[in-house]
């Protein structure tokens, strides 16, 4: 898994490669803790995602609960089909904002209010 | 400061950090830092965690439990820096093996938790094993922390449940299901739409605990496919959903989707009951394998004669031990388990009687167990349905120790309303007493309709559309020379055996599935139809199509289209079901009860008023409601000639509106609530062969 961080338009975005499991979950979630902490919005770019296991859905979702509680706005964008599939069928996918591409969702993240 | 004081490593053992474990809960739980595991055995002279890497199945290591890991029969163990993702686990007991004295420890054996949360092995359903595998069903974690959201139960009175009898992969693999998920939860939840159209408020499903498809599997005779274990009557996990039926299985995601089905459907309003099986395991007799439990402490769980070998009250080889304390207690965390964790609304109990035996078989008068599931505060609220009798010759209908809270599958109502569909019966006094919710079978227990869950199909024998279609069982299919399934079908083929394209025995079986369905939707109590019934599936006529994982057994939607008259049919009977509070009391009615508009709560009739011939292929009865002014007529003709009956007279400003005419073509077999044709007043009605007919009574239209 690696992280790689950008901002634009207000927007922290970071982009997400690799396989979000139990193993990497400490390390995804305080440094996406620390960028959220930082900006109003984060962005998530889950284009380079590979595989997104149970806890790995957990760490997302509670990031986004982290994210709501402190005012903050959280959205993900270019989720390849397959992993957005799994997040469909296992009731994840509707807790989140998803967009289809960064832009969106740094447009979307900048125009709303949490 | 936060967290235990004693979450730390004491000691170190095949190279893992370890400490003496919690015992409860019993089987895997996370911990912070590690993870706990808790087994019973009371034989066990020594036991090992083993732990397996899930990606490579490779062995991780093998942790032998010192002495001072145990607690009274139970060890356990506290496992530090073990990732929950990454592993899977089992364990090795040694201790007695001595057949005949009902033990079978075998330390050469790795065996499965029987609280395992999940299951690996036969992950994606019918994906070739690694036959070669000696442990191939291994327990894993799972997160159990789930968003419910807001999730409630739908929590419907019993007498207003309309009951769908389901397979889960059977729902949607058909290819013309059309759902992105073929076969899956998933696909359950993309056709929600289709059951809320029907008006069915609660899916029974059959088995979806962990199971293994490939047991006893062996080749097709005619087809040459691979005969399964498709219904899944064979438990391998009880904790553990069925991996095969969930898109996500390979990725062990099972329990969540599972989780989203329930979800989704408690959201359109419909209740979920699971078909458990309590009364035996996948581990068969003598000669089957040993899993889990056998190996685990043989005396404890299996119930044994006195020379060692296995009670088959089940017919499917051993008979779970369910009135042992520690069985009872497994079995009732196990139901508490799926309410709270899965938030399931009731079971249906597969061959319960079973379940009302004691250790060495016999029946008792007060079976603990049954007594804890009635009485738990868990399962308060929860629908308990029993099928009442086993395969040990063990008939409890209507005498089923139920504390007040079991139903049960009405085996009487099946087979008499067959006999007067088919017209083999004349008795419409027989019919009557079904019709009124078989106050012979539950009124004097106080229980009432609601303990009556009618049926004319089920999952076990023929589907409704082969009810009317053979006279005899077809099974060559499951390679057992057609001696498996019963012979008591009770069927009628309407003078052809099998498919025909005759329009009037085809218009006449149509017509039966009709009266069929419309008798279900009139009787009190709670109807339950089989998957399919409603358009008109068939299997070709085999009443026991346990075995095949095919378009056989796979619901055909294409059948929406091709039997939209039968299914119109269905989803305004079931809605005439709904508009009638008459039809869902949750009573017995009496004929000495003075009901709406001058008629009694229930009165009988024939060709004339107020008098009924019970011995005769005519039935007429008027139900007033005590609550309101609710009255319908129902009347069935299942003789070969048209009968004409004079109608009981409306009262003044009232009038006869037809509800159902099973005797008309579509679509004047069946009319949205209330918008049927009025009746002259003082008519006659003429009921065609083998028509049933509802009329209501209304205000008389302007």
């Amino acid at each position: 898994m690696t992280l790689t961080f950008t901002s634009s338009n207000g927007a922290a975005v970071a982009a997400v490669t690799g396989n979000i499991t139990h193993a990497v979950s400490g390390e995804f979630q305080s440094s996406l803790l620390a960028a959220l902490a930082e900006s109003p919005a984060l962005v998530l770019d889950c284009s380079g995602i590979v595989m997104l296991t149970s806890a790995g859905l957990r760490v997302l979702l509670l990031l986004h609960r982290e994210a709501s509680a402190s005012g903050k706005r959280l959205a993900l964008a270019s989720v390849p089909p397959a992993v957005r599939d799994v997040m469909e069928v296992t009731g994840f996918l509707d807790q989140f904002q998803s967009h289809p591409t960064v832009a969106e969702a740094i447009a979307a993240t900048s125009q709303t209010k949490p | 400061m936060s967290g235990r004081i004693d979450l730390y490593p004491t000691e170190e053992i095949a190279g893992w950090k370890v400490r003496p474990g919690q015992v409860f809960p019993y089987g895997v739980s996370l911990v912070p830092g590690g993870v706990n595991f808790s087994i019973f055995s009371s034989v066990a002279t020594s036991c090992s965690l083993v732990l397996f890497d899930k990606a490579s199945r490779a062995l991780l290591a093998e942790i032998p439990l010192p002495e001072s890991f145990r607690i009274g029969d139970v060890w356990s163990v506290t496992v530090f820096g073990l990732d929950p993702e990454t592993f899977e686990y089992g364990f090795r007991i040694d201790g007695p093996c001595d057949h005949q004295s009902g033990h079978w420890c075998d330390r050469s054996n790795i065996l499965l938790d029987p609280r395992a949360r999940a299951v690996s092995g036969r992950d994606v359903w019918a994906a070739e094993p690694d036959w070669t595998d000696p442990f191939p069903y291994r327990g894993f974690v799972v997160p159990e922390d789930f968003d419910w959201r807001g999730d409630r139960a739908p929590q419907i009175p019993s007498e207003d449940l309309v009951i769908y009898e389901m397979h889960v992969r059977g729902f949607t693999r058909h290819p013309t299901s059309g759902v992105g998920h073929p076969g899956t939860y998933a696909g359950v939840v993309e056709k929600i739409p289709y059951l809320r159209e029907l008006g069915v408020n609660c899916v029974e499903l059959l088995p979806v605990f962990e199971f293994d498809e490939f047991e006893l599997s062996r080749p097709n005779p005619v087809t040459g496919a691979l005969n399964m274990n498709y219904w899944g009557y064979s438990t391998v996990g009880f904790f553990a959903p069925k991996a095969g039926y969930a898109a996500t299985g390979a990725a062990g995601m099972q329990a969540d989707e599972f989780k989203t089905m329930v979800h989704a459907l408690h959201a359109a309003g419909i209740e979920v009951l699971l078909d458990v099986v309590f009364n035996h395991t996948c581990e068969g007799d003598h000669r089957g394998p040993s899993i889990s439990l056998r190996g685990l402490d043989n005396k404890t769980y299996y119930m044994l004669t006195p020379d060692g070998y296995y009670h088959n009250f089940s017919g499917c080889g051993n008979s779970l031990n369910c009135n042992n304390p520690v069985v009872r207690e497994m079995v009732l965390e196990c139901l508490r388990y799926w309410v709270s964790e899965f938030h399931i609304d009731g079971f249906r109990f597969d061959a319960a009687a079973i379940l009302g035996r004691d250790q060495s078989g016999g029946p008792m008068l007060n079976p603990p167990l049954l007594e804890s599931v009635a009485s738990d505060p868990v399962l308060k609220k929860c629908k308990l349905i029993a099928e009442a009798w086993d395969a040990g010759g063990l008939y409890l209908l209507g005498s089923f120790p139920n504390y007040g809270r079991f139903a049960e599958w009405n085996g009487k109502f099946r087979d008499e309303v067959r006999d007067f569909l088919r017209g083999q019966s004349t008795s419409a006094g027989q019919l009557a007493t079904r019709l009124a919710g078989s106050p012979d079978l539950y009124e004097a227990s106080g229980r009432g309709p609601r303990a009556s869950v009618n049926f004319l199909t089920c999952h076990d024998g023929f589907t409704l559309r082969d009810l009317v279609s053979y006279n005899a069982k077809h099974n060559e299919a499951n390679d057992e020379g057609n001696r498996d399934g019963i012979d008591d079908n009770r069927s009628w083929n309407c003078g052809v055996e099998g498919e025909s394209d005759d329009p009037e025995v085809c218009a006449l079986r149509l017509r039966q599935s009709k009266n069929a369905i419309l008798s279900l939707m009139v009787a009190r109590g709670i109807p339950m139809l089989l998957m399919g019934d409603e358009m008109g599936r068939t299997q070709g006529g085999n009443n026991n199509a346990y075995c095949h994982d095919s378009a056989f057994n796979w619901l055909d939607w294409s059948l929406v289209d091709k039997e939209h008259d039968l299914l119109r049919f269905s989803r305004l009977a079931i809605a005439l079901r709904r508009a009638h509070p008459v039809l869902r009391l949750p009573r017995h009615p009496r004929a000495d009860a003075t009901g709406a508009l001058g008629f009694p709560e229930v009165s009988w009739h024939g060709r004339k008023p107020w008098q009924p011939d019970w011995d005769s292929g005519l039935a007429v009865v008027v139900w007033a409601s005590t609550d309101g002014p609710d009255v319908i007529l129902y009347a069935w003709n299942t003789t070969p000639y048209s009968e004409q009956i004079e109608l009981p007279p409306a009262p003044g400003g009232f009038q006869w509106i037809v509800e159902v005419n099973t005797g008309c073509p579509s679509p004047d077999d069946i009319h949205e609530p209330g918008t049927g044709p009025a009746m002259e007043p003082g008519g006659c009605f003429l009921i065609g062969a083998r028509s049933s007919i509802v009329l209501k009574l209304a205000a008389k239209r302007p």
